[in-house]
């Protein structure tokens, strides 16, 4: 036995539907039509080879059938309806990854940094949160803590990542240059990082000056460009 | 056993599957033998041309399809009269009607002066 008659006929049926996501539905609902049909030839007597004839024999023209079908289930709709689908898909993922930097902002915000808690209490003269935002191509980089400690050194914490999480891994290499309110032009004395999505780093100032009231940082690299002035508690503020 | 001719039915078909859809909801061999039944065989279509109606009533919107095993333990694939799908019967219902009085008004011509020659 086995079905080889209905197989024959939703064969022909669906070699006229042309959209290809929608085959696999109508070849079951009308399967399950013959085989209740065959059930009911099967119940009154006949045999299962005659019934499977007869219950083909009553779903008519499988050309015909083919043809209207395909009507319904025409490739432009079927297509359009599919494409609007990952439309909406695609939205919804641009959604979510233009949502990233608020999510890591936030998170971020919250919690201290760690290298700026490594700095013993004791040592910090003042500490200035400044959640300053900035942006170069899809890196962003979020200034986050400024601390000066009684030894003359400002940190200066931030962190930055791809506002793809699939980025170009392009690496900050530097933060920018860094100069105060007097002219003072400081060159580093460490810096480190730690990866991740997030990467993590904090430059350290030695011998900054006391009296500074403006922390200025500026990047001009590969036509790229930004100023950030962070204000600092002025020197007399300092016991 | 008297065999309607399929283009006298093809018109009313929707009226006939939605009318059986209000009442609940079927897969396609229920409504076949819905239709037998009720109309002692007189409609007896060919039944694979049941689906391009159905499909074509569920893009229109008068019906909503889903999956569900019946009675029997099998699953088949349901459909459900929508809003829309109610509203349309109603109207077809009143076309039938307007229909079949003036059909009735040309055939059952008693009353009428021709059927006196």
């Amino acid at each position: 036995m086995g079905f080889q008659r209905s197989k024959e006929f939703l064969d022909t049926v669906l070699s006229y539907v042309k959209f290809p996501f929608d085959k696999e539905d109508i070849r079951m609902e009308l399967q399950e039509h013959i085989w209740d049909r065959i059930d009911y030839y099967t119940q009154q007597g006949l045999t299962y080879y005659e019934a499977e004839e007869k219950a083909i024999k009553d779903m008519g023209d499988p050309k015909e059938i083919g043809i209207q079908l395909n009507k319904e289930h025409h490739p432009l709709i079927g297509w359009l309806y599919l494409a609007s689908k990952v439309l909406v898909i695609l939205f919804v993922i641009i959604n979510i990854f233009m949502a990233v930097p608020v999510i890591i902002d936030l998170g971020y915000s919250i919690f201290d940094d760690k290298l700026i808690r490594e700095i013993p209490k004791e040592d910090i003269v003042y500490k200035i949160d400044v959640n300053e935002r900035v942006q170069v191509d899809d890196t962003v980089i979020n200034f986050k803590n400024v601390v000066y400690d009684k030894n003359g050194t400002l940190h200066i914490s931030y962190y930055y990542y791809d506002k793809k999480l699939w980025g170009s891994g392009w690496s900050l290499g530097t933060i920018g240059i860094i100069t105060d309110d007097k002219g003072s032009k400081y060159y580093r004395g460490s810096s480190h990082t730690t990866g991740g999505i997030v990467s993590k780093g904090m430059v350290s100032v030695e011998n900054f000056r006391k009296d500074a009231k403006t922390l200025i940082i500026e990047y001009d690299r590969y036509n790229r460009y930004y100023k950030l002035e962070i204000p600092l508690k002025s020197g007399e503020n300092i016991e | 056993m008297v065999k309607i001719d399929k283009g006298l039915i093809g018109g009313s078909t929707s009226l006939l599957i939605l009318s059986l859809l209000k009442e609940k909801d079927m897969y396609g061999y229920e409504i076949i033998k819905e239709l037998e039944e009720r109309s002692d065989n007189t409609f007896k279509l060919k039944e694979g041309t049941l689906y391009p109606i159905l499909h074509r009533l569920e893009n229109e919107g008068y019906l909503k399809s889903y999956r569900k095993k019946g009675g029997t333990g099998k699953e088949r694939k349901y459909y459900q009269i929508t809003t829309k799908g109610e509203k349309q019967l109603i109207e077809e219902k009143r076309q039938w009607h307007v229909f079949s009085t003036s059909v009735n008004k040309v055939i059952g011509g008693e009353n009428h002066g021709f059927s006196t020659l």
